[in-house]
């Protein structure tokens, strides 16, 4: 895989409130019957499922539409780049074991063979989208039933190796940029009805990370006892537009209460965005979801949020290095002197209007 | 690093892991004060009730791929497919848990699969847990397998 200098169109300015939602992704996990789960199988037995999955989806549209990756043969830098760009989970990169991925061109769509479980079928799409993602990650769902024989049970439906995915195996989650909603203290609102709501609310890169630049993701706990469109529905109907009425609503609300510390904040992002000479990972998406929200706000027209978007995947140490391999990048300094270059010269418009 | 609850720097940093999943919390004193009052203790219970249905001492593991109910309960992780009929009930206890108490799938079925070889499997295994769970006067669990014996006979036949 080339080092990517898009944002890949799931990144793109595109899709319904966009902003505030960046993302949408539907996630389907699937195993093989007649093989341990991933955790529990042998070398030959993973290598097996690799091949088996790829030999019997190359023989469709549905399947001919990705493109392998085998991630024991594919250089570090680009399994850390891929997981910047949420292709690939952070556990499946830093596996040794057999295991590929399938990334369509577009990167819409990707399959992963022998994370914790043998198929993960996830679909990703700008703005929010979920359908788009639900009917992308189906399709595939479909065609590779036809060929393959996923295991099932009468009682738990999909059977998956985490008791958290048996039933339909569907992820929903929806990436937020909720900068109002942290600022005015209201985040933890959100936080307590999530979890009564069986969702959890999580960082930029999903399980186990930390909220960066008040990029959060929403997602579904529960998978047992629901139709998959149920799931669906219950975050694309009820949940999700609410928590964008609530971020508007605090959007609003400190514009209005605060004009000038809105402004203020906007333009300290952009002056230290386009001048500053060291730049850590979070303090640039910190700064970049503030320029997001100004953007948002109307506070500039010399950039949009497209470019935004792309700096947070450009600003990331897989994609900085891979970009750059001419700069030497073996200390932090030196990968925060390299992102404060990229960030001057990529937001040269904005420095030119805010003088 | 802020408190997840409030914007005090964080002191404790936890990592959790709840029915498999893990996550990090991070927290002020006071509030770590506060959540080490609310931590839920696990239930012995599915212990108490394995014992009981499987005799003591017996270590339960599954045919298909050697895993022990010690093994589920440390990891969070089924092994293979047989998990699910052979670690029964703790398995089943831990699917409710996490599924917040949701007890059987509906909505879509793959379309390969021999349905009704499954059934008849299922179906003698939840009869063997009915007699064990009866004989060990263990009625709660008894009147569980009934509601799974109903809802096997209510759902419709996949078509194969």
């Amino acid at each position: 895989m080339k080092p990517i200098q898009n944002g890949g169109p799931w990144l793109g300015p595109l899709g319904r409130d966009a902003d505030v939602v960046v993302a949408s992704r539907v996630r389907l996990a699937r195993n093989l019957a007649g093989f341990p789960f991933t955790n529990r199988a042998s070398t030959a037995q993973r290598r097996d499922v690799v091949s088996m999955v790829q030999e019997r989806s190359r023989g469709a549209a549905w399947g001919r539409m990705l493109g392998w990756i085998d991630m024991q043969a594919c250089p570090a830098a680009q399994r850390a780049q891929m997981v910047e760009r949420h292709l690939v989970s952070k556990q499946f990169a830093a596996s040794d074991a057999p295991r590929a991925v399938g990334i369509s061109a577009d990167e819409t769509l990707s399959v992963m063979v022998n994370e914790e479980d043998h198929l993960r079928i996830q679909a990703m799409y700008s703005g929010l989208r979920i359908d788009e993602c639900f009917e992308a990650a189906t399709a595939f769902d479909r065609g590779a039933e036809n060929v393959l024989d996923f295991a099932w049970h009468h009682r738990w439906g999909y059977l998956t190796a985490c008791p958290t995915n048996v039933g339909c195996g569907i992820r929903v989650s929806v990436m937020l940029h909720l900068p109002a909603l942290r600022l005015t203290s209201e985040l933890d609102r959100v936080r307590r009805a999530a979890k009564e709501l069986h969702l959890a609310l999580r960082g930029f890169h999903g399980e186990g990370s930390e909220p960066m630049g008040d990029f959060f993701q929403l997602s579904n706990q529960l998978t047992l006892g629901m139709r998959d469109e149920e799931v669906v529905g219950e975050l694309r109907d009820r949940i999700v537009p609410e928590v964008i009425r609530y971020e508007r609503l605090a959007r609003e609300t400190y514009r209005s209460k605060a004009p000038a510390a809105a402004r203020d904040r906007f333009l300290r992002a952009a002056a230290l965005l386009t001048h500053a000479r060291l730049m850590p990972l979070d303090e640039a998406m910190k700064l970049l979801g503030r320029l997001r929200l100004g953007i948002a706000s109307g506070l500039t027209e010399a950039i949009d949020s497209t470019l935004v978007h792309r700096l947070l995947l450009q600003v990331q140490p897989a994609h900085l290095a891979l970009a750059r391999p001419e700069d030497p990048m073996e200390t932090l300094e030196q990968q925060s002197a390299a992102r404060a270059s990229l960030l001057r010269d990529a937001l040269a418009p904005l420095r030119a209007s805010i003088g | 690093m802020k408190c997840d609850q409030c914007d005090k720097p964080a002191v404790v940093h936890e990592t959790v892991i709840s029915g498999g999943m893990q996550s990090t919390v991070h927290l002020c004193a006071e509030h770590a004060a506060a959540h080490v009052q609310h931590v839920p203790a696990t239930a012995p219970i599915a212990d108490l009730l394995v014992a009981q249905l499987t005799g003591q001492g017996t270590v339960v593991s599954c045919g298909g791929c050697g895993m022990t109910l010690t093994e589920f309960r440390k990891h969070g992780l089924a092994g293979c497919p047989s998990c699910f009929d052979a670690l029964s009930p703790a398995i089943d206890q831990a699917i409710q848990r996490a599924q917040g108490g949701a007890s059987a799938h509906c909505g879509r079925a793959p379309l390969r699969r021999s349905d009704a070889e499954a059934r008849s499997a299922y179906r003698a295994r939840l009869l063997q847990d009915l007699d064990r769970a009866v004989a060990a006067e263990r009625y709660e669990i008894a009147a569980e397998v009934r509601n799974a014996l109903r809802q096997l006979d209510a759902a419709p036949e996949a078509s194969a």
